[in-house]
């Protein structure tokens, strides 16, 4: 009896000496009521904090570290001017139109099934809008389909100015932002000045691009060893590793490249002539013309059409045409092995496997993820 | 008074003349504090720790002869052994396990890789990560692609990020080597191979067996190595379709990953590939 005292007693005294750990300073943003020890994680308004962004364990076990660039270095205060920049109609010459008109979330950051996105002027491009996820991921850090950018900073400066586009000028966009109410005080949290220009607008912006990560899909579940894969996402898995199949790999990745992309440019045989020369036109080497970069098969059920001009309206079209549609040019890839047949000739049921496996690549979470949406 | 002035001053200065004639200072003209107005040693000499040399192999490629870079791809104009007339658009492979044979017949092991691609002049040399003790040496080696102990799946993330891995269904790893390109076929017409070697799946009646099928590369040659040094090793492109094997792509153009018989070859035809370029230093 006395012994079971002893243990009930013990037992209090551990419970009431248990520490909870958090924000102590009432003044702080993140003030912990319940805390009783502070742990140094207090922070406060107008102070910048450095972004963790939150990388995948797969992708941190087989991936590289991700590539920030050293001069812009991802910031609390950064990332979130970022994502209120990218939601704001202010950098069109209308205040109509932000980069999230033709970037939707919902639509893994691409328009909203169109084909050609329509610009302020009611004017249209010849290039379909392209998704936006794990650009930190890009090691050869080129944007567009042709790769004319180079580090996104650069991509940003190019919708914004575009007549077909947000048809702004740059010096007026940073005039509208300098007389705003918010975003003086934002950029000087962020960047150490209210003297905003179009330098720091890109910078902000590429680092909420740069915190667009998706990377759990079912596929990336089944990396983990969380879930199975239904016997026709695993067979549709083989027709896409296979090279005598649908040999995909070679170009779109594997299991042990989640990014299920090269980041590179081919000419995957579209067309026998070219009326966009793509890479070549960026070049100037007429080796590289047709050539468009790879884009990811992650989030396809979000982002139809297909391919650089978004000619194909579903992935059966897609499958169609490196079953029987390929085009033979000059420049088209070696790996387009089987072009003057058509293409890989994969039956029926390859077909239907195959894209079972492609849509266990779509990433739900990343499409409804809040940290994502408007501020 | 002013004598006694004047002989005080001498007296304080003198001291200053005479040391001033007599320097000390480090006199050893090996030490890193060597002092060439130093007169007179102080025992202050002090001597770097000996850094042995840096070693940076680099990758010269020809066929026959004729030099290969990244400005000769996308022409029909190289002819193999077998008369098939050729482009290369694609050439990338993996060296790993370099070896420095000493005359003493030990060797001094490496664990760098390198993934060389034509396409990226910086991929085609580097520096190996430790350094190579001075001496004479008998020969380098290296494998081309991983052996079957560094050959893991997944494990070495650069490499997976650009789609180096080799298919689990043939064994899983890494690739050896990527080799694309196209040529004129029987009928005329151009089409396109792709050399990729790997390692090599065995279907037979009754088992499947993956054979590991890197290449390890013995290069013979006597060297010295005094101070940091490039060395270069020449590919001669052709020899991947000659020696054993004349190669004829009309037989073997495209689906050869899964192909034993000519990964076996590919294996073979390696062996007078890799030849030693010679040593700067």
């Amino acid at each position: 009896m006395r012994f079971n005292y002893f243990i009930i007693i013990f037992a209090l005294l551990l419970t009431s000496c248990k520490k909870h750990e958090g924000c102590t300073d009432a003044s702080a943003l993140n003030y912990d009521a319940a805390a009783n020890r502070d742990d140094g994680s207090c922070k406060y308004v107008g102070v910048n904090y450095p972004y963790e962004l939150d990388v995948p364990s797969q992708f941190e076990q087989l991936l590289p570290a991700p590539s920030i660039p050293a001069n812009n270095p991802l910031t609390e205060a950064g990332v979130l001017l970022g994502r209120k920049l990218f939601y704001d109609p202010i950098l069109s010459g209308n205040n109509t139109q932000s980069c999230a008109s033709c970037h939707k979330q919902a639509n893994g950051f691409t328009d909203n099934g169109y084909q050609f996105s329509t610009g302020i002027d009611l004017l249209q491009g010849d290039r379909n809008a392209m998704p936006l996820f794990n650009m930190a991921w890009n090691y050869n850090d080129t944007y567009f389909w042709d790769g004319k950018a180079s580090g996104i900073e650069n991509q940003v400066f190019e919708p914004v100015a575009n007549p077909i586009e947000m048809h702004e000028t740059w010096p007026n966009a940073v005039a509208k932002l300098q007389s705003d109410d918010e975003y003086p005080s934002m950029f000087n949290t962020a960047f150490g000045t209210e003297t905003i220009d179009s330098n720091l607008v890109t910078m902000a912006i590429a680092q909420f691009e740069r915190t667009l990560i998706s990377g759990d899909s079912r596929f990336d579940q089944y990396i983990r060893g969380e879930i199975s894969l239904t016997p026709s996402e695993f067979a549709g898995y083989n027709v896409f590793m296979d090279e005598a199949g649908g040999d995909c790999f070679h170009c779109h990745g594997d299991i042990n490249n989640p990014l299920w992309t090269d980041n590179i440019y081919h000419n995957n045989a579209l067309d026998a002539t070219f009326s966009d020369l793509g890479r070549g036109a960026v070049t100037g080497n007429a080796a590289d013309n047709g050539k468009f970069k790879t884009p990811s098969l992650r989030n396809l059920s979000y982002t139809a059409p297909y391919m650089h001009d978004g000619r194909f309206a579903t992935l059966d079209d897609v499958i169609n045409h490196y079953a029987v549609g390929l085009q033979n040019s000059a420049t088209v890839d070696p790996l387009m092995k089987n072009v003057l047949s058509g293409g890989n000739q994969l039956n029926p049921q390859d077909r239907i496997d195959l894209k079972a496996f492609l849509l266990s690549l779509n990433d739900p979470n990343f499409v409804t993820n809040p940290d994502y949406q408007a501020p | 008074m002013k004598k006694i002035i004047f002989i005080i001053l001498m007296l304080a200065v003198l001291p200053l003349v005479i040391t001033s004639c007599k320097k000390k200072g480090c006199t050893d003209a090996m030490a890193s504090n060597y002092d060439a107005n130093a007169k007179r040693d102080d025992g202050t000499c002090t001597y770097d720790p000996h850094v042995d040399p840096h070693i940076t192999l680099s990758f010269e490629h020809n066929f026959d002869g004729s030099i290969v870079s990244s400005s000769s791809f996308n022409q029909l104009n190289y002819s193999n052994q077998a008369g098939n007339i050729l482009s290369i658009e694609h050439l990338e492979y993996l060296v790993s396990n370099i070896k420095f044979y000493k005359s003493n017949g030990d060797s001094l092991v490496f664990s760098d890789y390198n993934l060389s691609n034509l396409s990226d002049m910086n991929s085609l040399s580097f520096e190996l990560s430790d350094h190579v003790e001075e001496g004479s040496y008998t020969g380098i080696g290296f494998d081309l692609g991983f052996n079957s102990s560094n050959n893991i799946s997944g494990s070495y993330t650069d490499l997976n990020a650009v789609n180096w891995s080799w298919p689990d269904m043939l064994g899983g790893g890494y690739h050896n080597m990527k080799f694309e390109g196209k040529f004129i076929d029987t009928n005329t017409d151009t089409i396109s191979y792709a050399y990729h070697m790997g390692k090599a799946r065995e279907i037979t009646a009754t088992d499947t067996t993956f054979h590991d099928n890197h290449a390890f590369i013995k290069l013979n040659t006597s060297f010295n190595i005094e101070n940091d040094a490039s060395i270069s090793i020449d590919m001669n492109i052709a020899e991947w379709f000659k020696n054993p094997n004349t190669w004829d792509l009309n037989a073997y153009n495209n689906m050869l990953m899964p192909n034993y018989t000519a990964q076996i070859m590919m294996k073979d035809n390696s062996s007078n590939v890799f030849s030693w370029g010679g040593i700067v230093q």
